[in-house]
């Protein structure tokens, strides 16, 4: 099972904390985890549910 | 669909930025998301840069409001510099063409001219407003 965290992960942590989500280091897993799904980090696209 | 110049989007972004207006607010924090995921908006130097990074992420929401496409009259580093723009605003365009997120009518995909928002930045959007 795929654990890497996707796009709306990364908004509730925006909600949830402020200061983590602004680290350089949560950036930095953002881009990681978007280079590792693809378009499939975006889990909020209509095209992208089909994938999953 | 009309196209309204990049610049004037930017200072009007920048004015509605200065207005409390918390979902504007929250649609520009999730376009700066996708940016960053996307590595067009870089996070190092986030505190000399992030304003400025900001503002081109509401200008982007600005135009989705408005349901228009952007328009860039120049890549000339000159020109833009007496209009009191950075010239890192051809970069952010080119790489955001680069990553799929605006879609350049261009025939070397570079920003100039008529660009459009992306189908990741709309579907944010719309759902954002949905």
């Amino acid at each position: 099972m795929d654990t890497t965290p996707v796009f709306s992960s990364f908004m509730r942590l925006r909600r949830t904390n402020s200061h983590l989500y602004h680290s350089a280091k949560t950036h930095q897993e953002m881009l990681a985890a978007q280079r590792q799904l693809g378009k499939r980090f975006y889990d909020k696209l209509s095209s992208s549910e089909d994938i999953t | 669909m009309r196209a309204l110049d990049i610049i004037s989007l930017m200072e009007e972004a920048s004015a509605r930025l200065e207005r409390y207006d918390a979902e504007f607010v929250d649609k520009v924090e999730t376009i700066l998301a996708i940016l960053r995921s996307k590595g067009v908006l870089s996070s190092k130097r986030l505190q000399q840069n992030g304003s400025y990074h900001t503002v081109l992420a509401a200008s982007l929401v600005l135009a989705h409001e408005k349901q228009a496409d952007i328009y860039l009259r120049t890549r000339s580093q000159g020109d833009l510099f007496k209009q009191g723009v950075s010239t890192t605003l051809i970069s952010f365009l080119d790489n955001a063409i680069e990553q799929g997120l605006i879609l350049s009518q261009a025939k070397d995909y570079k920003a100039r001219g008529r660009m459009s928002l992306g189908e990741i930045i709309t579907s944010y959007l719309e759902y954002e407003t949905a």
